[in-house]
């Protein structure tokens, strides 16, 4: 059973963020809670006071900005992708890996910030992200935003106590692309053993982009990998694959060939 | 401290105090909504689902979420409706107006529900029904894959899904204002002569000669045979249960409130083997609001075997309440019972227990080497085969000379086979409340398969009599075999008892597959010889099974195994030599199928593979040999369920007739045609279609009893009282439709209750496959009894120079052949009212010597990928020969539901370990249960034969369906890729591996 002691539903970011610098208690973001709630009722995280719920904080929202999308953080899954500029974008990538993020009424309450700042290994919508090169916006303690791509954003908690990052928003780049997507599970529907997506520019060029020359807006074919590390991957560095039951670590070196390979094909075959 | 808050539901407003870890789930079962479930706590089952909004001026606002995984808090100012909030004109939230109660209103929805046959155990009902309104309000037409993906969110493990999206489907036709034709269901009858009885007269109930035929609109009645004409029996009825469960009820163990109810939590072991050198429980009594923590110092030492079975036990005995001594990452350490369940979290983490770690077994056939750890060193327990060597049982049964016979054989083949653990996993978890009564007796109101069972075996652990104990079974949200376990009565009653309290005792996801009940993981090795022919002279099969920590009803299993193993065909000599072994594993115990899917998974490939290697087509090789009518069971009389049993034979099957009618609908020739096998435009794919043929038993010969009771109302109709345990099978509808056509009314004039140890007579549970043959043959010969008293009393007061004799119930009356007709309302009211007063009752009790076994054929298409190793399935038939379909509806749905069990079992099924013992899944998407967006095609073809030991020429059909998809994936895999895989679940590494010749 979860054992809270805190539950706050500050209205402003400040606040939030104060109530996380705040050493006197553990506390935690809580957005749209679909793993945090489950992981606090199980007792699979008992280092936990409070949490902090971000829902008054005006952090729905998707806006065309300057031939970027900004999607807030406590934007849902299902709002993300049934928006008419995330659906279209990349030949519908975002619908079709979020499918596999978990069925509509977890999709309905799960965020796009706390999707980036989970980053499951196993999440090909976060890697349909990477490979779509998204940005992330984050505020600090004093009230800071920074701006960081996001295979280069990490988040963990807790922090370190009394420096507080709060996600506010991610920015997806809107060109005129097309994206592959490729996976292996256990069944249809579940979440995947290893997957890849690629996302290719609109003339076609095939050129595998390193993670950091897809930066700026810039076009280039980038593919991201689920299932061979720690979290989802840009393609072009080491991967370091873990074995659980539904994969060793053999196997899912084996495959990100297999499914890169293919989602590279489907990528290049959507263009056409 | 609790805040308040301010939440409306379905309407209404509700400022309320919450603390800040309550869940929106608990909270809004506190403002009495029952329609939410609990199946999980990390959201996957989708039992709890609600529309939610935060914003509830906007109606388009609303969505599908979990109201389990969201804190009441985050509720405040939010609206949320429920199934209840569907109702119109409610007077009040979680209140039924006096309009409804007197005429219950249903939704297009919750009509189509019922008459699809949509629901079975009901649980999840609910937030199906939710979710698909939710999904026509906003897409009125839905496709088919709109459907299944709405309701993905919400794990039945109950249907396979087919009905409630075919439910859905026609609510939406309905609601355009269509009238879609009924639900087919595909009825055949075996065309074999002299099946169905020829006879001219009327059976019991009489029918009118002459008149149309009322089977089942789908049925194909064969020129050659006279079916039996009947009302009730055979006929689509709806579930008589199902009004309450589409609306979402309080039906359920746990869907009552007790005043000064405590709530029970169990603390269990974080090793896989240790001796507990001290408890301290200290810090834990001394939080307020903790009532009581026991463990192994302050409960009696009474030694049991837990499984849920008739007296006397099977062995071994090798339990206690609470040991000294753990076995597994998940035995039972003690228990606490306290005021809330988050007092009962905290009191368990401030239990000290100090381990002395002992070196633990994972593997069975490592576990009878001299030097493993010994599991069983306790000087007390009773009946182990060898506890040094961890055996708990040991199985040899010779049939004639095995070794003769494969000696003299003019092919011998050898093969071995494993399969793995998997868990029932039934939404409902397994929950129980006690509570002393008014007259100091212990009530267990608790979902569970076996209610007489528990009651009999709780009592000396509990050091009450029998007596003194009651046990109350509401409805049961699924259970297939995990709940024919006392798993959880005898702590929670111990709470009971040591506090004087009731006490709710439910266990988590997570202590469900640490520490419930599971299917034993098998080694299989078969060797069998051939005649020149092709005909089987012999079989001998060798097992070695993993019973985990404690024995329950890893004797009996294992006998079934090996029934099935060497019962299926026929054979002249066989063996089955088998140890039943202890390991530091969760334990196993009765999962629907109860040993035959372990023993068809072996079986059905070995005599394919053997077929293939003596240069015979398989399926002609199975047909040769495969048992048919008339032929006797020579294991039957070695192996009955844990003593001697008695002899069988096979009076009816339809087998022949199932393997064509499933070959038709797979469309068996496409294993023919390269181009479907091959597709040119995708190299890495190849496709393939295999077949396993299945038999099952029905009931235990000589040991299955059920009783019934049946009494006359003034009004006509019939109270039906059964200790029988319906888990959502559909059970209560089967015995009443029994009834209703022996005692010629229509089925809502059967009252039926099931079931209470105080109320209704004796029955041996919901296992076996044997409800509508045992306990179906008690209410038969109740009803005919009640109806051989209405026919006498009517004779011999409301009819004049007629015999009883001559007289027929039907059609709500007594019928005498000159046309004269006496309704049962009138024999009723006389004869309890006006002369010769008496009540018109009958109890009646049921067993048999014979087990007349089901048939089936099982068929799977599917394609695998040959560069990952991920299998497909395109679509599985099952064709079954039940006998008689008492409700063909309700008989279809089992197919469906446990060819989707089988289907997990088969494909993503599992329950890995770590080093340590522990379970590296322990919750539901981990461990893999098939959603309604990523079901193949399901077929479904009944092949009725007529038993003529069965009420109505009935047979089993519940478990059956478990039994030979994995065989039918084996066998199609051989036939997509050329490779023979010999262990499951087929997971892309496995099949990627076994591919390239390179097995784990």
């Amino acid at each position: 059973m979860a054992i809270l002691a805190e539950y706050h539903r500050p209205k402003t970011l400040t606040d939030a963020l104060e109530l996380l610098a705040d050493r006197t208690s553990r506390r935690l973001p809580l957005a749209g809670g679909t793993s945090l709630v489950g992981s606090l009722e199980t007792r699979q995280r008992r280092d936990v006071d409070g949490v902090i719920d971000l829902a008054d904080l005006d952090l729905s929202y998707i806006q065309d900005v300057d031939s970027n999308l900004h999607v807030g953080a406590m934007t849902t899954l299902t709002d993300l992708v049934e928006h008419p500029l995330c659906a279209k974008l990349a030949t519908g990538i975002l619908p079709a890996t979020a499918r596999f993020e978990g069925p509509q009424n977890l999709r309905n309450a799960a965020t796009v910030g706390g999707l980036v700042a989970l980053a499951e290994p196993d999440s090909e919508l976060f890697a349909a992200l990477l490979a779509l090169n998204a940005a992330v916006e984050a505020v600090d303690k004093d009230g800071v935003k920074s701006h960081s791509q996001l295979g280069d954003f990490a988040i963990s908690h807790p922090r370190v106590p009394g420096q507080p990052l709060l996600i506010t928003e991610i920015r997806l780049p809107l060109g005129h692309t097309a994206a592959g997507h490729a996976r292996i599970a256990r069944t249809p529907m579940d979440r995947c053993i290893v997957a890849a997506v690629v996302v290719v520019p609109a003339n076609g060029e095939t050129s595998q982009s390193s993670p950091a020359n897809g930066a700026n807006g810039v076009i280039t074919t980038r593919t991201a990998f689920c299932g061979v590390g720690p979290r989802p991957q840009l393609a072009g560095g080491p991967l370091a694959p873990v074995g659980d039951f539904k994969g060793s670590a053999e196997y899912r070196l084996a495959m990100a060939e297999v499914v890169g390979r293919r989602a590279q094909a489907a990528a290049t075959g959507a263009l056409q | 401290m609790p805040a308040s808050i301010s939440l409306t539901v379905n309407g209404d407003h509700h400022p309320v105090d919450v603390y800040p870890g309550e869940l929106l789930r608990t909270l809004l079962r506190r403002l009495r909504i029952y329609s939410l479930k609990h199946g999980d706590e990390t959201g996957e089952s989708g039992a709890d689902a609600i529309l939610f909004t935060r914003t509830p001026d906007d109606p388009s606002s609303y969505r599908l979420v979990n109201s389990g995984i969201l804190l009441a808090s985050q509720a405040d100012g939010a609206s949320v409706i429920t199934l209840e909030g569907l109702e119109e004109e409610t007077e009040e939230a979680g209140e039924r107006s006096r309009s409804e109660l007197l005429s219950p209103r249903l939704s297009v929805l919750q009509e189509q529900f019922i008459e699809c046959g949509a629901i079975q155990c009901g649980y999840c009902t609910p937030a199906q029904i939710l979710a698909a309104q939710h999904l026509l309000d906003n897409e009125p037409q839905p496709s088919e894959a709109a459907v299944r993906e709405a309701i993905a969110g919400v794990l039945c493990r109950c249907t396979g899904y087919i009905k409630p999206v075919q439910a859905i489907l026609r609510a939406a036709a309905h609601l355009q204002g269509d009238t879609p034709p009924p639900p087919e269901i595909d009825v055949r009858d075996a065309p074999a002569t002299g099946e169905w009885p020829t006879t001219d007269q009327p059976p019991a109930n009489g029918w009118d000669d002459g008149a149309p035929d009322t089977q089942t609109q789908t049925r194909s009645v064969p020129m050659t045979v006279a079916p039996p004409r009947t009302h009730v029996v055979n006929k689509p009825e709806p579930k008589v249960d199902a009004v309450k469960l589409a609306k979402g009820r309080p039906v359920f163990a746990d869907d009552v409130e007790l005043p000064g109810m405590l709530f029970g939590g169990l603390l269990t072991s974080p090793v896989a083997h240790a001796r507990i050198l001290s408890i301290d429980a200290t810090d834990a009594l001394a939080l307020p609001g903790v009532h009581a923590v026991q463990t192994y110092a302050n409960l009696p030492r009474v030694i049991y075997a837990s499984g849920g079975q008739s007296y006397p036990q099977p062995p071994p005995y090798d339990q206690v309440c609470l040991d000294s001594k753990v076995r597994y990452v998940g035995d039972r350490v003690a228990t606490v019972a306290a005021e809330t369940p988050e007092l009962v979290q905290e009191a368990l983490e401030r239990i000290k227990v100090e381990y002395e770690e002992l070196p633990a077994i994972f593997s069975a056939d490592e576990a009878t080497q001299d030097g493993a750890p010994v599991i069983h060193d306790e000087t007390d327990a009773q009946m182990i085969h060898d506890a040094k060597h961890n055996v708990a049982v040991k199985l040899l049964v010779d049939h004639n000379d095995v070794d003769a016979a494969l000696a003299s054989a003019d092919f011998v083949f050898e093969s071995e086979y494993r399969v793995h653990q998997v868990q029932q996993a039934s939404i409902e978890p397994h929950i129980v409340i006690t509570f002393w009564d008014e007259d100091d007796r212990l009530v267990i109101r608790t979902s569970t398969q076996v209610p007489f069972h528990v009651r009999r075996m709780v009592a000396p652990l509990l050091g009450l009599p029998v007596r003194r104990i009651r046990v109350m079974k509401p409805r049961i949200g699924g259970g297939f075999g995990g709940k024919q376990e006392m798993l959880i009565e005898d702590l929670c009653a111990h709470l009971t008892i040591a506090t004087g309290r009731p006490v709710k005792f439910e266990y988590t996801r997570q202590l469900e597959f640490s520490s419930a009940r599971t299917r034993h993981p098998q080694r299989l090795r078969f060797r069998s010889g051939v005649d020149a022919d092709g005909k089987l002279v012999g079989m001998d099969v060798r097992v070695v099974a993993d019973t985990g920590a404690y024995g329950t009803h890893g004797l009996t299993v294992q006998m079934v195994t090996g029934f099935r193993a060497l019962s299926t065909y026929w054979l002249p000599s066989a063996r089955f030599d088998c140890d039943v072994v202890y390991t530091n594993k969760p334990v196993p115990g009765a999962f629907r199928g109860y040993g035959a899917p372990q023993a068809l998974f072996g079986l059905e490939q070995h005599m394919e593979e053997m077929a293939l290697a003596f240069g015979m087509d398989p399926v002609e090789f199975k047909r040769i040999n495969w048992v048919k009518e008339g032929q006797s069971l020579p294991m039957a009389i070695a192996m009955g369920e844990g003593r001697e049993g008695f002899p069988q034979t096979v009076e009816s099957s339809g087998l022949a007739e199932c393997v064509e009618a499933g070959a038709a609908s797979i469309d068996w020739e496409r294993r023919n045609d390269a181009e479907w096998k091959a597709p040119p435009d995708q190299p890495h794919i190849r496709r393939g279609i295999g077949l396993a043929i299945c038999m099952h038993g029905t009931g235990i010969a000589g040991l299955d009893m059920g009783a019934a009771s049946i009494k006359l109302n003034d009004d006509g109709s019939f109270n039906l009282l059964v200790g029988a345990t319906d888990l959502g099978t559909g059970s209560d509808t089967v015995l009443a439709q029994i009834a209703a056509e022996a005692l010629g009314v229509p089925l809502d004039q059967i009252v039926i209750y099931s079931s209470d140890t105080d109320f209704t007579p004796f029955d041996t549970g919901a296992y076996a496959s044997s409800t509508t043959y045992i306990s179906g043959g008690a209410v038969l010969k109740a009803a005919e009894d009640v109806s051989g008293q209405i026919r006498r009393h009517a004779a011999a007061h409301l009819f004049e120079g007629v015999d009883a004799d001559q007289l027929w119930l039907e059609d709500q009356k007594v019928l005498a052949p000159g046309g004269q007709a006496v309704p049962l309302e009138k024999v009723a009211l006389h004869s309890i009212h006006q002369e010769e007063q008496h009540q018109i009752m009958a109890t009646a009790s049921h067993m048999s010597y014979v087990s007349p076994p089901p048939f089936a054929a099982q068929y799977a298409a599917l394609e695998v990928d040959t560069e990952t190793g991920q299998v497909t399935v395109e679509k599985v038939v099952m064709a079954v020969d039940c006998g008689i379909a008492i409700n063909p509806v309700t008989a279809s749905g089992q197919v469906e539901g446990g060819m989707t069990q089988a289907l997990g079992y088969a494909l993503c099924e599992e329950m890995p370990y770590d080093d340590k013992g522990r379970l590296e899944i322990d919750r539901f998407g981990d461990y893999r249960i098939l959603t309604a967006n990523e079901m193949p095609e399901l077929g479904t073809v009944l092949v009725q034969t007529y038993e003529p030991t069965g009420p109505f020429g009935a047979k089993a059909i519940a478990e059956i369906p478990m039994d030979g998809m994995a065989p039918a994936i084996a066998s199609a895999i051989f036939d997509a890729t050329g490779v023979r895989i010999r262990e499951i679940p087929f997971t892309p590494e496995r099949v990627w591996r076994a591919l390239r010749g390179n097995s784990e």
